[in-house]
């Protein structure tokens, strides 16, 4: 116990890239984790810490690298050689069947037999309390799974890895659901643990709790490790700044355009869903004007994909208030078809579920809004949608033909689709969410100079994006999102990296008055 | 890289599918082959009768197509329901009530000019088709129970009330046999390949194939429907209204095979029986596999079920092949053909 640092496991020069959207999420990654340690590592969203993880614990390849263990190399192949290594995982998700009890979730693979063949129910529930009475985590094991809480199922995964024998627990994003007071407790849980000898990797992107837990930080940004340090080192300023990291390397050229009238004009929008102890959105005001771009900026998880879903009508959870105007017409929770007559256009984040059919042919995709148009004599007309689709596809420039199925387009093609289809009919609103999220550079840029295109057609553009570069580059103003709350309103001009992430971590918020003088600007 | 490439992988896509087609033939005619000679005594007899016996002469060859007419029907259903997104397992349940209601309509209404007779009939069993149909789809819509579930619970339930009505309130007491009271001669559609009981009804059959063709293709309501049943979310982002659209498509899918059971009424029976289904709903699902769920895919494949069928029984008549070698052999054909194993397999390999 003396020796502290005496080395848990190294991973070296750990390559990843992901076939299917060419994304390269760990480019050359070294960590050390040292034994009895909690090692925080934190990151934006997409800097690769899940992948990295997940190739420790055998649920992805990487393409390079190595992984020693007690300095013997080892290769991790599966999750059950990550089991024989003791390494363990709670992920971000929980993985709990529904239908079972506590009891039953936590023995599952590994359960207790009678005569080496019956399962032993009383024995997994014996066993179950009994760990749970050892770690202070307890959960009636003959509880159902679905009648827990969100704290109580964490401790269910936790105790499940504990039973497998796990000596290093990985935790992905442990606290994102959590209360106050229930990740109180958990740490309390956390520290008992080290105590007992075991070694915990969590991955955050809260900054408050890395000072607060554990013994040394690992900073990943975009696929790379940008430094490792002892916590009692640091300062939350520096590890936000590690985190964004300084140089603005996107250029897009805006031309000038003069906003004109307001278009979208948010009221106090809040959304309130049971279950969760804050609102998703709390009394959001934001105003958007023709030929301007508003980004919205956040980390994923503090409401975003609220926000989008509420605007877009795809909302299908909890109780909306406030007011949403479209040229002055309350739309809150208007059917999408309405949005749509009324000349809104929609990018959604999740292009391959929501954006378009991937087993339909580009052709169906691309008339989706369009097809009403195009009926002669009560037949969709053929001739028009041939013109109409085969113009997209050049206009566009997409690497597809008509009757391609979207499903096997690439990841760049199927957004050019989405485009295509959402920038066709000279949108008076345009919702744009994560356009250019698992896009290579070429694809980046054409979408990029499409939205400023856009602009200049004086559309009103609402810009969300966990990107900050993106924000940053096309955006006229800039909104801060942090836990439902609208905590920033910037005008885009000498903005930096930096000062915006502090807004965005709820390491800083302006006063009211500033939020509503910039919503009003 | 450019669309040239893509256009070379169509192509290949396209011959995918076509060598997934023809190895699963060749593979299961070849299974076919096997059982025979290992089960058979004189296998090349047994083989002859299986493969060449429905062209051996008109009245077996037109038979055989007539035995396709309500396979195309109940195939083209289930085609159109999975194609939307839902399940019809209710075939069975839908053909019986589809000829109940033909006889009903025939023996209640004897005095009307016979073509006119016949359309109260056809209609008659659309229509009730599809109000079996769409009570799924309800179901389905307001109270998310599974239509999978109420298709086929329906179905098996509607086939034990009408054979009850066959053998009590409509049996007619004059036949020796158990049967319904028979519909007036002049209703029944023309025979077009005498002696061969082939009729009229694979007119219909065809017309139905093409209407669907058209519908599901070419129409706004098609368009609709193929669009929910790909991605329900997509359709709802793209402004659609996607309320309707677990009824919509069980009420077209029953009512198509509902007026299947009509067509085999007026076109073949005359009268209703017991268990006049007889398989011919789940039929239909397989038909739909094969044909990939494409409506024209339909005509093609239901004539390759009932070629399978016809050889299995000239078989059973001529030589030493069983009810069970031939059941056999049908299912590993129909295996092979709908596994899509065979064609990833060529996708894998061709297209990029």
């Amino acid at each position: 116990m003396s020796t502290k640092s005496s080395v848990l496991f190294e991973m070296k020069n750990i390559h990843k890239t992901y076939a299917g959207n060419h994304v390269h999420a760990n480019k050359g990654v070294n960590l050390s984790v040292n034994k009895g340690e909690i090692h925080a590592i934190v990151g934006e969203n997409g800097a690769g810490k899940t992948t990295l993880m997940k190739i420790l614990c055998g649920l992805e390849h990487s393409d390079e690298g190595e992984i020693r263990f007690n300095g013997e190399p080892v290769m991790i192949h599966s999750a059950h050689d990550a089991d024989r290594l003791e390494i363990g995982m709670v992920h971000q998700h929980f993985c709990l069947f529904d239908g079972f009890n506590v009891a039953d979730n936590v023995v599952l693979a590994k359960e207790p037999t009678r005569r080496s063949l019956f399962y032993d129910k009383d024995a997994a529930v014996r066993d179950v309390e009994a760990l749970g009475a050892k770690y202070n985590l307890s959960v009636d094991p003959r509880a159902s799974i679905a009648s827990l809480s969100v704290g109580e199922k964490q401790r269910v995964e936790i105790l499940r890895i504990l039973y497998r024998g796990s000596k290093l627990l990985v935790l992905d994003e442990p606290t994102a659901l959590l209360t106050e007071q229930e990740i109180k407790d958990f740490f309390v849980t956390l520290r008992q643990l080290i105590t007992l000898g075991y070694t915990i990797i969590i991955i955050t992107h809260k900054l408050d709790e890395v000072l607060d837990i554990s013994d040394r930080v690992t900073v990943m940004r975009s696929g790379e490790v940008v430094d490792c340090c002892v916590t009692s080192d640091c300062t939350k300023q520096g590890i936000a700044r590690m985190m964004v990291g300084k140089e603005v390397l996107l250029q897009v050229d805006k031309p000038e355009v003069e906003p004109g009238k307001p278009v979208l004009k948010l009221e106090k929008l809040s959304l309130t869903v049971p279950g969760y102890n804050h609102p998703l959105l709390n009394e959001i005001s934001l105003l958007i004007r023709e030929g301007e771009i508003l980004g919205l900026a956040g980390v994923a998880g503090n409401g975003l994909d609220d926000l989008e879903n509420v605007l877009t009508g795809m909302n299908s959870k909890g109780e909306v208030s406030g007011d949403v105007l479209f040229h002055g017409e309350n739309i809150t929770n208007a059917h999408p078809s309405k949005l749509r007559d009324m000349g809104m256009a929609y990018v959604p984040a999740d292009r391959l579920e929501r954006g378009t059919s991937a087993e339909l042919h580009l052709s169906d995709n691309v008339i989706l809004v369009e097809h009403h148009s195009m009926v002669r004599a009560g037949l969709l007309h053929a001739k028009g949608i041939l013109d109409f689709v085969k113009q997209r596809i050049l206009n566009y420039n997409i690497r597809g033909r008509r009757t391609t199925p979207v499903g096997h387009l690439s990841g760049g093609n199927i957004q050019r689709v989405v485009l295509s289809r959402e920038f066709s009919r000279d949108p008076k609103l345009l919702v744009i969410s994560e356009p250019t999220w698992g896009l290579d550079i070429v694809s980046s840029e054409f979408v990029y100079q499409k939205i400023i295109e856009m602009r200049s057609h004086r559309s009103a553009i609402l810009l969300i994006s966990a990107n900050l570069d993106e924000v940053l580059a096309l955006s006229d103003r800039i909104a801060v999102i942090y836990r439902g709350e609208i905590v920033g309103m910037f005008k885009n001009r000498n903005l930096d990296r930096e000062s915006l992430g502090e807004y965005m971590l709820g390491l800083k918020r302006q006063s009211t008055e500033e939020i509503l003088d910039g919503a009003e600007a | 890289m450019s669309n040239t490439d893509t256009r070379a992988n169509q192509l290949r896509n396209g011959l995918a599918t076509f060598l997934g087609i023809m190895t699963a033939v060749a593979a299961s005619l070849g299974v076919a082959v096997a059982l025979i000679f290992i089960l058979s005594k004189d296998p090349s007899r047994s083989l002859y009768y299986y493969f060449a016996g429905p062209f051996m002469n008109k009245f077996l060859f037109f038979n055989m197509i007539e035995s396709s007419i309500p396979i195309i029907f109940s195939g083209l259903g289930i085609a159109v329901a999975f194609r939307s997104g839902v399940t019809n397992l209710g075939g069975e349940g839908q053909i019986f009530a589809g000829a109940m209601v033909a006889v009903l309509l025939g023996v209640w209404f004897p005095e009307l000019p016979g073509f006119l007779g016949a359309v109260v009939i056809l209609v008659g069993g659309l229509t009730v088709g599809a109000l079996i149909g769409s009570l799924s789809g309800f179901l389905r819509m307001k109270w998310n129970v599974s239509d999978l579930l109420t298709t086929y619970l329906i179905s098996m339930g509607l086939v034990q009330v009408i054979n009850y009505l066959i053998l009590g309130p409509f049996r007619d007491p004059s036949k020796i046999r158990i049967q319904s009271l028979s519909i007036p001669k002049s209703y029944m559609l023309p025979r077009i390949a005498t002696p061969s009981y082939l009729h009229a009804g694979l007119y219909i059959a065809i017309a139905a194939v093409l209407v669907v063709h058209v519908l599901m293709k070419h129409t706004h309501t098609g368009y609709h429907l193929r669009v929910t049943g790909s991605n329900r979310q997509f359709a709802r982002y793209g402004g659609i209204n996607i309320k309707p659209f677990y009824v919509l498509p069980l009420a077209i899918s029953g009512g198509l095979i509902g007026l299947g059971g009509a067509v085999q009424i007026v076109g073949r029976f005359q009268s209703g029986f017991l268990d006049l289904t007889a398989g011919l709903g789940w039929a239909g699902i397989g038909v739909a596999l094969i044909a990939r769920r494409n409506p024209l895919g339909v005509l093609p494949a239901a004539l390759f079920y009932v070629y399978l069928q016809s050889g299995a029984r000239v078989a059973m008549m001529n030589s030493d092949v069983t009810y069970e070698i031939a059941a056999i052999v049908t299912s590993v054909i129909f295996y092979l053909i709908t596994a899509e194993v065979t064609f990833a397999f060529f996708r894998r390999r061709l297209v990029k």
